[in-house]
């Protein structure tokens, strides 16, 4: 049996700018500034950064479930993986320079570590696998990498949701998340 | 007609390098609007845009990681390493585009491409690497860019001579096979790739050129791709070093009698087709069945009249003719005649290869119309759409470069982390930001009734001429090169925001250490008429808790605006200077301003429903008010708000700011009354949050600074450097005879020497010599002074409270530490030792005490809200705060109450005495003269004779008035002036009068303490 990897439609310039970079640009501008008013600005910052990144991911996380392996992932996808990772970095850059102080032995004493040096491999996954994507390189393993990446932020996102579970916003973001992950299984099945 | 004449032959190409240039000069001089353009011009232009591009790339990048907060050119290669990234991916790009555009006829030639690709990456690294050296300084952007010209030139030198040789064919347009629409048959188009290919490589192998070639005609209706074809027949060609030369068959045939030729533009200079090696003839036969149409008798005709005796020229080559549609069995006849022409004065008859095009596939039918109404209004709504959509994405853009700016500029604005130690204790900012600074400014103007200090029993107000020195702060505030109002002594400008610390645009106005620890000296006339400032020293007169209230009731006035405030201080205190600051500076910080106006009014009134009414007025000055009067503070009734946020309103542990000399841990192991702190950084992170500092503002790195050299500041500042001696502050009083001095010392080495040390003779302080009792606790009930200090509600809890409000950091520590630490012993942290886990223990502890003690409220708000705190602030600060101290550092002992006996350098700056200031002077303390119970505070004289302030007993009944207009009434709680009998009793001195004499010398011998 042979899989069929179909195109998928690509959108317009206008509309894959509308969907992603305006949520991207106006997330931004309210993790940098929204936060001045907050009473901790570098902790407000960070915190505001991930959830932005897990918004960014829910439907970067939807299409790959959908299409993975079944067709194109898409210019939207692509678009929505790589401002979720762009908020990401701001996230990890703040996290590590600000509220860290750059101490990795910080990072390591703070979150044990294995939670650490998963978070890393996640994010140097997630990191090459963008740059596949936007080199267009294929093959098996591209799709390792995208897979271990994806189902990877995927895991991290549930345990923080559990983690911060007490916390409304942070609960009602991981579960927006894995509803996005598990529509996109939902709707792949359907169509199977 | 033979072939033995060789004047028209082929000729190689051959350019030279000042032809090369000369085309460069050529092309750099031209102007487009009045000459030809050229593929050189062309290429060069590229080229430069190219170095352009980089140059954006790499200070693009620089800038943003400099925004960032990130290591930038030209200290760091990131920016190097990113730009050339950028450009590199871009021209990869171009590459794999254009690489994937190929339609398959033809091979794709992706060597030739590639090559471009990388000459154009090659450009553009090199604008990377320019533009990063230009960040370097003259001496590096000179080198380097010397070093890139030569290999810049030297690589340019083979493409351009590529662009001239093409651009000498004469070719309408530049085309590659590769791109060719799948208008021929497969195998035509192999042919036809063959015979490229065996041109190329025949013109490479051969020194001089070959005569004859094959004869190529190209065949098809219009549209069908005949002349792009034999444009990429050139082109090919033409990029493998082969002289081509393009025609119409109208024009060669103008040009057949010799020497005739087309030499085209004057910058260009076509190859004479005489000489060519392959010869392109376009639009032989248009099929238009006009009068320009020729049929093959007709051409053949033609050519044999016009060209006569040159006719074995046109065979001399390799030709490619380009006929318009022809049937087969024509085409042949075409073929046929051509081959014949070009066979002529040839050795042998020339290779033909027809090839016959396929008609374009049919354009796409136009789609129809929808219904008229849908059709307009879809397009409206779609063009709104479009519009609006990039409306939203320009805004958002623009909103998202405007965030990074600023989180950029925040590094601008932010306070500095290097101020000198003397600096940082008068001006540092200590993250106790009040109220903007143009409010603080115009105060005399904006304060209102609030800032009126009218004494309790009427009487003219305290008029001083500024709202600051009526509460008692003194000139010599932080410096203000552009700010034309100056502010006291003990106010920090900082661009941050009060409670967070976050570095905004508009100047915001604070406490700093030396609010409350300077002492305004002055002396009537008779003393010399002294007036100075002696920082280090506790105030006398400020009043710091009334400033603090009648802001709030300052700031509650509805009529208070942002606009108000920036009117009166554009008035009082100049415009703002600079176009930008107006126009967008002022409008920022109107915004900032009237956010704090709202967030003060609401916090001041959410506060009022747990700390009370802010006072006012008369009340301020009022025991029965505020009641701390000036030059004393509440602290545990604030450190109670800000870290139990419990009311503390009960809390009368009055408590004036001490002096801060000489405070290094050999001399002073504990600081405070009590001793309940051992590290003069903690102390002063403490008195910092005790003051109203947030842990989210001590944590950052300047307010972080400011309090460690603060307090460094403190454990040196003594007479040995800044402080002024007795003698030399009051030259005109006697400094005594050496037999008073004598005596005094006498006395004070046997009664005082115990508890306090004493100075040596060379200025430094000896703690061992007779000092038996030095830094130990001295009970309650031995000392006898007023115990609300050390008697508080939740006194016991505090430390610990305070310990959990800064978590340590999660390393666990690598070696072991030793330190004292406040039971006066030393304390051992093991390697490996956790502070986070040592601190939830702790939280453990406090439960249980809780539990223990049967307070189950108390139980409820550890295991609840204070774990819930502490979690937040350990996520807050996740490598640990920036000011985390270690435990026992602070602590309560409830079995040793008293007051803690330290050294008292520069005892005469230490009035009035005792830690809630109810003895005005040293005589009083010593019992020489009798204790006052009543007496007005404010704005004292400072009398040298008897060590103290001149505070006058109010009459029966009466006030205090203006400049001391408070009345300190020591019957009040908190207030007792009892205790401290030393070295004898009122009642003992009173009886005899030799001892009178003693302390009349231990004075004297005081004053050189």
């Amino acid at each position: 049996m042979t899989t069929k990897i179909a195109a998928a439609a690509p959108p317009s310039t206008l509309s894959q700018l509308v969907l992603t970079w305006v949520p991207f640009s106006l997330g931004m501008t309210f993790v940098i500034l929204g936060a001045v008013i907050a009473p901790d600005v570098p902790h407000a910052r960070t915190q505001y950064s991930i959830r932005l990144a897990l918004l960014l991911a829910a439907p970067a996380l939807f299409l790959f479930a959908r299409d993975f392996r079944r067709r194109e992932l898409g210019a939207l996808w692509k678009s929505y993986w790589t401002a979720a990772f762009a908020a990401y970095a701001f996230h990890l850059w703040y996290g590590y320079e600000i509220m860290f102080r750059g101490d990795w032995a910080a990072v390591v004493a703070s979150q044990g570590e294995a939670t650490a040096l998963i978070n890393l491999a996640i994010t140097a996954l997630w990191a090459v696998d963008i740059g596949c994507a936007w080199l267009d390189l294929k093959g098996r393993i591209v799709d390792i990498i995208r897979a271990v990446a994806h189902v990877g932020l995927l895991a991290a996102a549930v345990m923080a949701t559990m983690l911060f579970f007490r916390n409304n916003i942070a609960a009602g973001i991981g579960g927006i998340v894995t509803l996005a992950a598990v529509a996109g299984l939902i709707q792949r099945l359907r169509t199977t | 007609m033979t072939k033995d004449d060789h004047s028209c032959d082929p000729k190689k190409i051959q350019i030279t390098v000042k032809q090369v240039l000369d085309q460069v000069g050529r092309d750099l001089f031209d102007k487009e609007v009045a000459s030809a353009a050229t593929y050189s011009y062309l290429w060069i232009a590229d080229q430069m845009g190219h170095i352009g591009l980089g140059l954006v790339v790499v200070f693009l990048a620089s800038w943003i990681l400099y925004f960032l907060n990130l290591p930038t050119a030209p200290d760091s290669y990131w920016p190097l390493y990113i730009g050339a990234a950028a450009v590199s991916y871009w021209e990869f790009s171009a590459y794999r585009t254009y690489a994937a555009m190929t339609t398959g006829l033809f091979p794709a030639g992706k060597l030739l491409l590639a090559r471009n690709a990388v000459i154009a990456a090659f450009y553009m690294v090199a604008g990377v690497v320019a533009g990063f050296a230009w960040q370097g300084g003259e001496l590096m952007a000179a080198v380097v860019t010397l070093s890139l010209v030569p290999a810049l030139v030297i690589l340019a030198f083979p493409w351009l001579r590529q662009k001239i040789v093409w651009q000498k064919a004469g070719l309408p347009f530049l085309f590659r096979l590769s791109n060719a629409s799948p208008t021929i048959s497969r195998s035509d188009a192999r042919d036809l790739q063959n015979l490229i290919e065996a041109q190329i490589k025949e013109s490479r192998r051969n020194m001089d050129a070959v005569p004859g070639g094959p004869v190529i005609i190209l065949s098809g209706p219009l549209g069908a791709g005949k002349t792009s074809m034999a444009c990429g027949i050139g082109t090919e060609c033409a990029f493998g070093d082969v002289k081509v030369r393009y025609t119409t068959f109208e024009k060669l045939l103008q040009m057949a009698p010799p020497p005739a030729d087309d030499p085209g533009p004057s910058n260009i200079i076509y190859w004479p087709w005489r000489d060519s090696e392959l010869l392109i003839v376009d639009d032989i036969d248009t099929e238009t069945k006009t009068t320009l149409d020729v049929d093959v008798k007709t051409f053949c005709d033609l050519v044999d009249r016009v060209f006569g005796n040159e006719e074995h020229c046109l065979g001399r080559r390799t030709t490619v003719w380009v006929l318009g549609p022809k049937k087969s069995a024509d085409l042949a006849k075409w073929s046929d005649a051509i081959g014949k022409i070009c066979a002529k004065g040839q050795e042998r008859p020339p290779q033909v290869l027809a090839i016959e095009f396929t008609p374009p596939p049919p354009a796409p039918a136009p789609i129809k119309p929808a219904p008229t109404t849908p059709v307009l209004s879809t397009s409206l709504v779609g063009k709104v759409s479009r519009i609006a959509g990039w409306a939203i994405v320009v805004l958002s853009t623009l909103l998202l470069a405007t965030s990074l700016w600023w989180l950029g500029a925040e590094r601008g604005w932010d306070s500095r982390a290097d101020l000198s130690e003397p600096d940082a204790f008068r001006y540092g900012t200590l993250g106790l930001e009040l109220a903007p600074y143009k409010l603080v400014a115009v105060l005399d103007q904006l304060g209102g009734d609030a800032f009126k200090r009218i004494p309790p029993g009427g009487g003219a107000p305290m008029n001083t001429g500024h709202w600051w020195s009526d509460f008692g702060f003194n000139a010599g505030g932080p410096p203000t090169p552009s700010k034309k109002c100056p502010l006291p002594l003990g106010f920090s400008i900082s661009s941050l925001l009060p409670q967070s610390a976050t570095p905004v645009p508009v100047d915001f106005a604070g406490l700093t250490c030396a609010a409350c620890h300077s002492q305004r000296v002055h002396t009537a006339p008779q003393f010399g008429g002294v007036d100075r400032v002696v920082v280090g020293a506790g105030m006398t007169a400020t009043d710091v808790i009334g400033f603090g209230d009648a802001l709030k009731q300052a700031v509650a006035n509805p009529a208070l605006t942002a606009d108000l405030i920036q009117t009166t201080y554009a008035k009082q205190c100049g415009e703002s200077e600079g176009f930008w600051q107006r126009v967008i500076g002022d409008k920022v910080e109107a915004i900032f301003i009237s956010q704090w106006i709202s967030g003060f009014r609401a916090t001041t009134l959410s506060d009022s429903s747990k700390y009370d009414l802010p006072f006012h007025g008369t009340a301020l000055l009022e025991a029965g008010g505020i009641g701390a009067g000036p030059a004393r503070t509440r602290p545990f009734r604030s450190v109670v708000r800000n870290n139990l946020d419990f009311p503390g309103a009960t809390n009368l542990a009055y408590s004036k700011p001490p002096a801060i000399f000489e405070q290094s841990r050999d001399l002073r192991p504990q600081s405070q009354y009590d001793g309940s702190i051992v590290d003069t950084v903690t102390r002063s992170l403490i008195a910092a949050y005790t003051s109203g500092a947030t842990q989210a503002a001590l944590n950052r790195e300047p307010i972080a600074h400011n309090v460690r050299a603060a307090a460094h500041y403190t454990e040196t500042l003594g007479p040995r450097n800044e402080v002024p001696t007795f003698a030399k502050l009051f030259p005109a009083v006697s400094a005594g005879d050496p037999a008073t001095l004598a005596q005094g010392e006498t006395v004070y080495m046997a009664h005082c020497a115990s508890c306090h040390g004493h100075r040596r003779a060379d200025g430094t302080w000896d703690v061992v010599t007779g000092a038996s009792a030095i830094h130990r606790t001295a009970p309650l009930s031995q000392m006898g002074t007023d115990p609300a200090r050390v008697t508080f509600r939740y006194a016991e809890i505090l430390p610990l409270s305070l310990w959990l409000a800064f978590p340590g950091s999660p390393e666990p520590l690598p070696a072991a530490q030793r330190g004292p630490v406040c039971d006066g012993k030393t304390q051992e942290l093991p390697a490996g030792y956790d502070a986070l886990a040592q601190q939830r223990t702790a939280l453990d502890y406090l439960k249980v005490f809780a539990g223990f003690s049967g307070d189950n409220v108390l139980y409820q708000y550890w295991a609840g809200r204070r774990t819930d705190d502490f979690e937040q602030a350990r996520r807050e600060f996740p490598a640990g705060h920036a000011l985390a101290f270690g435990p026992k550092l602070v602590c309560y002992d409830t079995t040793h109450l008293g007051y803690y006996n330290n050294p008292i350098p520069v005892a005469y700056l230490r009035a009035p005495y005792l830690h809630n200031a109810s003895v005005p002077t040293m005589r009083e303390l010593l019992n020489l003269d009798e204790r006052p119970a009543q007496f007005c505070r404010g704005n004292n004289l400072y009398d040298p004779v008897t060590m103290g302030l001149v505070a006058e007993t109010p009459a029966a009944g009466a006030h205090c008035g203006a400049p001391t207009p408070f009345l300190f009434d020591t019957t009040l709680p908190g207030n007792s002036n009892a205790g401290h009998d030393y070295p004898w009793t009122r009642a003992q001195v009173a009886a005899d009068p030799n001892l009178k004499a003693d302390l009349e010398a231990l004075i004297v011998y005081l004053r050189t303490q």
